[in-house]
């Protein structure tokens, strides 16, 4: 398998295709838009937070399958997560693309995008959507959590 | 066809693999790559100002190349050639120099299938000077309406600005029939034309084309990055501010004012780019020569093997003209279901070049309702091994996708 076959194995496409879950958040209290200008990808985040914690994702994902897997892995993190876990989460793919380390705790699931460390002319793509997000968290104010 | 192939090393030495991303940049041609390293090594110096044998020789090249564009685009006064830095400073260079001349509420008008590189700087125009734009639009194929000029000219309408050739699409513009329309209702209306995808396919006649303004860039047609040329008519720059300030462009500076040089060098202020110059010319010389007739029959043979390989996968949708007519061979699609990038990313491991996203052409992209497309781009070292190449890697990559 090529690395960039690896790309595309069955835990980034089983990720990829619960992107189509990812839908308008009712009653959201930030959303952010995030464009990537190469391609013109783009990934709109939302949250609805109840308190001080995260208390459901969703938005509009348009992009490639790499675009797609990482919102949906917010999808799935995200719920009952406090911002500073939020945070943590777009640290911890930082990390994973810029010097492949390993994700850990709620966030361990980023570790499906190991093979796009060494694809630099990928990280946008995966970072796209924590790109998003960090945008969404940046509206609501630091807050305890 | 092999002894054409032959002339471009890093295609014959196979490191450019099956580079078929020709629009964003050809690979350079070997008599380009001589003719730059022969003034680099033996004959570098500044042009236009030393009176010593090396700088008179300089310029004499420079000079040369500057003939060299002017005998492949058609034209025949040198004088209307102006060096840049390639096809959107070429385009940056009129809207500011012709712009300067217009007024609020002067109108443009801009081709629905443009390059950002024939938006932005109008919309820029815009801003500044309250110019208004409109949009001429495309068909279904991605061929502008020309029609539609019948209701978009007003006795405002001061350029238009049409590619003659998409980026995406491949469709070609009817330049002269365009052209005709235009100046048949409204006479002093000019015509730029972004011939950036246009020149590398052959033989260009701006005088036939009867348009104002012309532009190419050197990397699209087998030359260097770095340079381009903006190619005017007769007469039309004789009245335009120049865009830049600097050395070459003056006649006579005092601290009271400048009077500037006549065209071509009001508008190349600073030292030009000379031996990118020198390359664009060798570039023109080399497609000067070619059989354009064979090269021509050659590329629509291999457009119509890719069309029929794409048709085999009912998940594929061609984005641009259907049929292999007045088309360059440039093919953009959509597959259901895969992206773009995905699709290059796998086909670019088995050595594929391929483009994939807007294409700088977004508002085309709205047109045709996609966000991205997958784009093939011939050349005329392409053969029929590049296709078949392409084919078991789109195949490879639509396995591994869907």
């Amino acid at each position: 398998m090529s690395g960039a076959d690896a790309l595309y194995d069955a835990a980034i496409k089983s990720l990829a295709a619960q992107a189509d879950a990812i839908g308008p958040v009712e009653q959201a209290d930030c959303r952010h838009d995030a464009d990537n200008f190469l391609c013109g990808d783009r990934v709109s985040v939302e949250l609805a937070l109840d308190g001080a914690g995260v208390k459901d994702m969703g938005g509009k994902v348009r992009g490639c399958l790499l675009v797609q897997a990482a919102a949906a892995l917010i999808k799935q993190a995200a719920p009952g997560l406090s911002r500073q876990e939020m945070e943590d989460g777009i640290q911890q793919a930082q990390a994973l693309m810029t010097s492949g380390t390993a994700a850990t705790g709620r966030w361990e699931g980023l570790n499906a995008f190991t093979p796009v460390h060494g694809l630099k002319h990928r990280h946008d793509c995966v970072l796209l959507p924590f790109q998003a997000l960090k945008g969404c968290l940046d509206q609501t104010g630091p807050q305890d959590g | 066809m092999s002894s054409l192939r032959d002339q471009f090393p890093s295609v014959v030495s196979g490191l450019a693999g099956t580079y078929l991303d020709n629009a964003a940049t050809t690979q350079i041609a070997g008599p380009v790559l001589s003719r730059m390293a022969v003034f680099e090594t033996g004959g570098r110096s500044n042009v236009k100002r030393g009176i010593y044998p090396l700088a008179i020789n300089a310029t004499e090249a420079f000079d040369a190349a500057r003939a060299s564009v002017v005998r492949y685009l058609g034209a025949t006064d040198a004088t209307g050639l102006i060096f840049t830095s390639n096809a959107t400073a070429a385009i940056n260079l009129v809207a500011h120099g012709m712009g300067a001349g217009l007024a609020a509420g002067d109108e443009i008008i801009i081709g629905e299938g443009e390059h950002h590189a024939n938006i932005v700087p109008w919309q820029m125009l815009r801003d500044r000077q309250g110019v208004a734009l409109k949009v001429l639009p495309v068909d279904d194929a991605g061929y502008p309406m020309i029609d539609a000029l019948d209701e978009l000219i007003t006795p405002r309408t001061r350029l238009i600005a049409v590619t003659h050739a998409s980026n995406v699409t491949g469709a070609v513009t009817d330049v002269h029939a365009l052209v005709e329309r235009a100046k048949g209702l409204a006479p002093d209306v000019r015509v730029l034309v972004d011939g950036a995808q246009m020149a590398p396919h052959g033989p260009l006649d701006v005088s036939a084309l009867g348009c104002d303004f012309y532009v190419i860039t050197g990397h699209k047609m087998f030359g260097p990055t770095g340079v381009g040329a903006l190619w005017a008519r007769a007469g039309v720059l004789d009245g335009m501010a120049p865009f830049m300030g600097g050395g070459e462009m003056i006649q006579r500076v005092t601290f009271d004012e400048t009077l500037y040089a006549p065209p071509p060098h009001r508008f190349e202020a600073g030292t030009p780019p000379v031996t990118q110059a020198i390359g664009l010319g060798a570039a023109a010389d080399f497609l000067y020569g070619q059989d354009w007739q064979e090269i021509r029959t050659q590329e629509q043979v291999l457009t119509g093997m890719l069309m029929e390989r794409l048709a085999k996968h009912d998940r594929i949708t061609v984005i641009g003209p259907g049929d292999n007519g007045r088309r360059l061979p440039i093919l953009s699609f959509v597959v259901k279901g895969a992206h773009p990038h995905d699709l290059c990313e796998l086909m670019g491991a088995r050595n594929v070049a391929l483009r994939g996203g807007h294409h700088c052409a977004q508002p085309l992209m709205d047109r045709f309702g996609v966000d991205a497309t997958t784009r093939a781009s011939l050349a005329i070292y392409t053969e029929q091994a590049d296709i078949n190449a392409f084919a078991d890697a789109l195949d490879h990559a639509l396995e591994v996708l869907l």
